[in-house]
């Protein structure tokens, strides 16, 4: 029963990853291609990020109902932030000098941004996904407060019925989990990075 | 690496039409399956596997039950179509669902049968027959304050409120709604030292260390007998009646009657068969005692002759 | 819309101070905890390999479970609020400064060595001012996330911001949802704003320059 919570969990945390990504890359690069739009779009998550979790799900509960969906949608604006931020940071990190040799070998916009600076910025970006799914498996417990399952709810049901050994077992695996994928986040960024220096 | 956003961006469409397949899934269940949006509380958590177990020995359904979900959202699921019943009370149903007031029910009709004709025309779904629970609000202290204070009514506490501190989940703070702490302490003319509003899973803890003496619990709650609670009769009747049924869509069994045509009468015999005692100790096996609820649930239908 | 204000108005406003003032004690707790921590690991990289990661570790645990396991310690009195926040407003600050002073140029250690200047004047005039961006960054993101975080307090019946949001989860109500959410958005935007002028005052004409 446990193993299928932590799955449970698990999968609550792919989908807000992958929903953040296909939203949180394009409004990056959105924002490094833009000047003007770069301080809207910044800003603006940034703000996201200023709504205490609780309240973001419970709006958008409010809204659309309870369950996963909601969750994931309420999760993935919740880390949008670290992959927004990290992929104009890397972007606007890439050296102007291969950025004119990129032009100078007269590619398209398009080839230059996915064939040179996206792989530049790549180590920087992998950074801000690796805070996004960490921050995520941490905020995915109030998932329970609005019917989304996942470790909240065993943790939850624990204190309720004042059971250490459940607020235990749920706290220790969700701090297990995030460990364990910040680790190996890590060591992938840690290569990375190490690969870009070379 | 440079592939690595390609197959970024095909994962992520592919995890999209994966996650709009699986709710589409959802809506399309075949009608030989039943689904339940589980409760937060013991008591829903019991009576949901009763159902479970009742309905798939005597019929060719199956019972599917899902995530646990406040009230509310179960009765959004249920009105949606999302879910097909779900266990609630006549109270609930009155004053959460429908946003009314145990004062708009007519004299001479009750509770129970005011709510079922307002919310069976308006949201489509009715209450079964009564499950022989009154799981209403109940005022409790714990003993060290009831003996101190030789209480046994809520009348009691009138003297003694600006004494004690009351503390009870956020729901009973609202200003919204009729049985809340601002209609009831005026309608005893109570006036306490002070006023807790705290999460409702560490209330009894609260209690547990004295930094709440009176609070309001459930009548049925297995854990007030786990932390030494006594109930304070409201003896002027301020709480409604908070009666145990199953809500079901009104479609139900017009939908299921090729597979299950007696799901009704399958349903209704769970219909008296418990009481507050039986239910209290049914909670305390799950919240102290930490049994499954599907056990608790097949030991009290076994030997209620319910199931063989 | 006025019925609302009448209705809950000044209890609004009462929240609002209340968690304003779990913020300002907690973050301003942490923040004295955190540099000095940080000034402390600068001096000994070897043991702050233990120490970031297990209080990073920590960040990982649920608020319900943090704040609901101190609650049955110290009972529900303002310092279990002020006691959670601090150690979750601990390590972005922890981190950031740690960063800030270890990324000080070797070149400027040494002339302030060649100065004469002793270890705790190097730290205080040269180490700390150079990092003071890094610093604040760090505090920045501690305010923002402690103002989410406080919603915690009305777990165990300390009021704030949180009241409103709970009580709004619990009966469905988005009005008060966002009476307790649209504040405390306010107040992380106020504050972060604030801490990002003193950081931009705290830059060097170099630093300032790198950014213009």
């Amino acid at each position: 029963m446990n193993l299928s919570l932590v799955l449970e969990h698990l999968v609550l945390v792919l989908f807000t990853i992958l929903f953040t990504l296909l939203f949180g890359l394009p409004l990056g690069i959105y924002a490094y291609f833009d000047r003007r739009a770069k301080k809207v779009v910044l800003w603006s998550v940034e703000i996201l990020q200023t709504i205490p979790a609780l309240a973001l799900l419970g709006v958008i509960m409010v809204v659309a109902g309870a369950g996963k969906a909601t969750v994931i949608c309420g999760l993935t604006l919740y880390s949008m932030l670290p992959v927004v931020h990290n992929t104009y940071l890397g972007l606007s990190e890439v050296s102007p000098a291969i950025k004119e040799v990129a032009i100078g070998m007269g590619m398209t916009r398009a080839y230059r941004l996915f064939h040179v600076e996206l792989p530049i910025a790549f180590p920087v970006i992998f950074t801000g996904i690796r805070i996004a799914t960490v921050t995520a498996i941490g905020a995915a417990v109030f998932a329970t407060f609005v019917g989304g399952g996942g470790l909240g709810s065993v943790i939850y049901r624990g204190i309720r019925t004042q059971n250490m050994t459940m607020i235990l077992g749920g706290t220790l695996s969700l701090m297990l989990m995030a460990v364990i994928i910040d680790c190996s986040m890590g060591f992938v960024e840690g290569r990375l990075h190490r690969h870009r220096r070379k | 690496m440079r592939y690595f956003f390609t197959s970024v961006l095909c994962a992520a469409i592919v995890g999209c039409a994966g996650l709009c397949l699986g709710f589409g899934g959802c809506s399309k269940q075949e009608k030989t399956t039943i689904i339940i949006q589980d409760g937060q509380f013991s008591e829903m958590r019991i009576i949901h596997h009763a159902v479970k177990l009742l309905v798939e020995s005597n019929t060719r359904l199956t019972v599917d039950i899902r995530d646990e979900m406040s009230p509310v959202n179960s009765f959004n699921q249920l009105v949606k179509g999302e879910s097909y019943l779900m266990n609630s009370y006549d109270g609930t149903v009155l004053a959460t669902f429908l946003k009314l007031d145990p004062i708009d029910v007519p004299a001479g009709s009750t509770l129970y049968e005011f709510v079922n004709k307002i919310v069976s025309a308006k949201h489509k779904v009715r209450l079964l027959d009564k499950l022989g629970i009154n799981n209403t609000y109940a005022i409790a202290a714990p003993a060290a304050v009831v003996d101190k204070y030789g209480l046994k009514t809520v009348s009691d506490l009138v003297p003694v409120a600006k004494e004690l501190v009351f503390g009870a989940e956020h729901e009973f703070f609202s200003l919204e709604g009729s049985a809340r702490f601002k209609p009831f302490s005026s309608f005893y003319g109570l006036t306490f030292k002070d006023t807790k509003p705290i999460d409702i899973g560490l209330k009894y803890y609260a209690i547990e260390t004295g930094n709440v003496e009176v609070t309001v619990t459930y009548a049925t709650d297995g854990m007030n007998r786990k932390a030494g609670l006594f109930i304070l009769q409201d003896d002027r009747g301020f709480f409604p009646e908070y009666n145990g049924a199953l809500l079901v869509r009104n479609a139900l069994f017009e939908e299921v009657k090729e597979t299950a045509p007696n799901l009704e009468s399958v349903l209704n015999r769970l219909g008296g068969v418990f009481t507050d005692a039986i239910m209290s100790d049914l909670t305390y096996a799950v919240d102290v005692d930490e049994l499954e609820p599907a056990a608790v649930a097949e030991a009290f239908l076994v030997e209620k002759g319910l199931l063989h | 819309m006025t019925d609302f204000f009448q209705m809950y108005g000044w209890k609004l406003a009462e929240a609002v101070l209340v968690h304003l003032y779990y913020v300002v004690i907690s973050v301003a707790l942490a923040f004295i905890i955190a540099v000095l921590m940080a000034v402390v690991l600068s001096r000994l990289p070897r043991l702050s390999r233990v120490i970031l990661p297990a209080v990073s570790v920590s960040q990982t645990i649920p608020g319900i479970v943090f704040i609901g396991v101190l609650f049955i310690f110290l009972g529900m009195v303002p310092l279990t609020v002020f006691t959670a926040l601090t150690i979750y407003a601990i390590f972005p600050i922890l981190k950031n400064t740690y960063v800030g002073i270890m990324e000080v140029e070797p070149q400027y250690k040494e002339a302030a060595l060649g100065c004469g200047m002793s270890a705790r004047q190097t730290l205080c005039m040269v180490e700390l001012p150079l990092a003071a961006p890094a610093i604040f960054t760090g505090l920045k993101m501690s305010c923002v996330y402690t103002v989410s975080w406080a919603v915690l307090a009305s777990m165990i019946g300390l009021g704030g911001l949180g009241e409103f949001i709970y009580i709004g989860v619990s009966t469905n109500n988005n009005a008060l949802i966002l009476a307790g959410a649209i504040p405390a958005a306010v107040m992380a935007v106020i504050l972060s704003y604030c801490i990002e002028r003193l950081k931009i005052r705290s830059l060097t004409w170099q630093q300032r320059r790198e950014i213009q």
